[in-house]
């Protein structure tokens, strides 16, 4: 397998500023670029919280398709892999500020922990009020359950953001709409695997070894390193493994439903995605798990990854209403018919 | 003593000196990192060369503050957002003191850095960080400028301990930042970000000798 080093762009460098020039010009109907931060092209109504976020890019379409209704009201993109700074934030905080207090939703990574907690301090010297942090984490291979604050944030924040945007559209209270963050993310886990690695664009090192082409299980969402399985290991085994993980970890009785999720990592193909799925799909029935929504699909990739993730959500009728509330960005849209 | 226009130089030199390493720190980030962070390092001193040579006349406060100011809008992520409150606070600092400053105010300034990394960064020595190069660079300088050493001496003090602090990372396991879900794997190389404070501190030497 060989890492692919050379992309269909510009100079690199302006990788990330014309990807968000085309982007926002192809979706012109739900967001619009200002000063560099994704913005919704209608903004919410005044007196309903503003939800923000800002992440690295290389993740698309995480989290740039996920400004719009029932969604984030900004995405402040950062460089590939790297989370924006602390004035950037700061500017997201204030463009998504419709009067009722603003959401600063954060995936737990070091960069970006440290950055939002910039931008909160200088916020606070600049006297606005009503922004408040919440942390998600998710990825059960990044720490054991007994330390799970210390978890990373992955692909299973789909949830959150869906049901935190919800709430938020609905004008839900700043506390409620972090209540919601909260819950979702202490029933939500996710677990990724790949095979391979990818460089990175502007630096052109390969975030792993190049060399090593078996599947590991537990990657971070920037090439961090997981557990090698080997080479020979079928998709349902991977499957099965996973999603043992995820449910045991959750502590998941038979009974419970869930939403799942199964985001396409870059590069793999429907016909990859449907057979893990059906692995899945049958290890949670036989543990009478009832998969009661799922959604496949690129959602936070890592540039192009042979690689996935699973993640499951326990839902309750709050998280599951709140779920099916209709929402409209450029890269997920839940049309209005629950 | 410290003007406007050696602390103007003194970025300048780093920013050269960061730019000629930057592929090899770029290797030693791909270990357990995303292989990005001397381009990040580069692309954050170029910002902050660029920016200085457009104030007139400033102060060493501004120019140390153009330069956290250049991290922390350019390159962002978790090396943005430390080497932009290391500079930021060094410019906090020498904004209380005169101008020229002399290298006790220099060294204060490093140490409301370093202290304002740890903070940051939730980091202690010994956790294979940027803290393991800078915490002795910082302690070593302190000694040499209460002995009323020149401000090249005190900088040569801090290379010194850098470069060795920077080598000892080698064998250390990451306990903080994002290299440590990839801890295994990066036994036995050193930690980036230890390395650009190394290199920072040794490019300063020169320019203040």
């Amino acid at each position: 397998m060989s890492v692919r080093t050379r992309l269909f762009l510009n100079n690199p460098a302006d990788a990330v500023s014309e990807m968000l020039e085309g982007y926002a010009a192809a979706h012109s109907d739900v967001i619009r670029l200002s000063d560099g931060m994704v913005v919704r092209a209608t903004p919410k109504s005044e007196g309903r919280v503003g939800v923000v976020i800002g992440n690295g890019s290389g993740h698309e379409p995480a989290m740039i398709g996920w400004v719009g209704e029932g969604l984030f009201d900004v995405n402040v993109p950062g460089p590939i892999f790297s989370s924006p700074g602390p004035g950037g934030i700061l500017d997201g905080i204030r463009a998504a500020d419709r009067g009722a207090g603003v959401l600063l939703l954060v995936s737990s990574h070091a960069g970006d922990i440290m950055n939002a907690e910039l931008a909160i301090d200088e916020a606070e010297d600049e006297g606005i009020e009503d922004v408040e942090m919440v942390i998600l984490y998710d990825d059960v291979a990044s720490a054991p359950k007994e330390q799970i604050t210390e978890r990373r944030g992955g692909a299973g924040l789909f949830f959150v953001w869906k049901m935190v945007g919800a709430i938020a559209e609905r004008g839900a209270s700043l506390e409620d709409c972090a209540r919601i963050a909260r819950r979702a993310r202490h029933r939500t886990r996710s677990l990724s695997a790949a095979m391979g690695t990818v460089a990175h664009p502007v630096s052109g090192q390969p975030l792993g070894d190049p060399e090593d082409t078996s599947v590991a299980v537990g990657l971070g969402v920037h090439g961090e390193a997981g557990t090698r399985l080997g080479e020979d290991v079928e998709a349902d085994q991977i499957s099965e493994l996973m999603i043992r993980r995820l449910v045991e970890d959750a502590d998941l009785p038979a009974g419970a439903r869930v939403g799942l999720l199964l985001n396409n990592g870059g590069s793999l193909t429907i016909m990859e995605l449907s057979v893990l799925y059906r692995g899945a799909r049958a290890e949670l029935e036989r543990r009478g798990i009832e998969v009661a929504r799922s959604w496949i699909g690129p959602y936070a990739t890592t540039l192009d990854m042979a690689g996935f993730a699973f993640a499951i959500c326990h839902l309750d009728d709050e998280l599951l209403d709140l779920y099916d509330a209709p929402a409209r960005g450029a890269a997920f849209v839940m049309p209005d018919i629950h | 003593m410290l003007d406007g226009d050696l602390s103007r130089r003194l970025i300048e030199a780093a920013s050269r000196r960061v730019s000629d390493h930057q592929d090899e720190l770029s290797r030693l980030d791909s270990v357990a990192g995303d292989g990005d962070h001397g381009v990040n390092m580069a692309t954050a001193l170029a910002e902050a060369t660029k920016r200085i040579k457009g104030l007139d006349d400033p102060t060493p406060a501004e120019v140390f503050r153009a330069t956290g100011r250049a991290f922390h809008d350019s390159v962002g992520g978790a090396a943005g957002a430390l080497f932009g409150s290391f500079f930021g606070a060094i410019g906090g600092q020498l904004n209380r003191s005169g101008n020229p400053a002399a290298p006790l105010d220099l060294v204060a300034g490093m140490e409301k850095g370093l202290a304002r990394v740890m903070r940051v960064g939730r980091a202690e020595p010994g956790q294979k960080t940027m803290v393991d190069a800078l915490s002795p660079a910082v302690s070593e300088a302190r000694t040499a400028a209460g002995a009323g050493a020149s401000l090249a001496r005190v900088l040569g003090a801090a290379a010194r301990s850098a470069r060795q602090g920077a080598a000892s990372t080698a064998s250390m396991e990451p306990r903080a930042g994002r290299a440590r879900y990839a801890a295994e794997q990066s036994i036995g190389t050193e930690d980036p970000g230890a390395c650009t404070v190394a290199l920072i501190f040794e490019s300063w030497v020169e320019t203040a000798e």
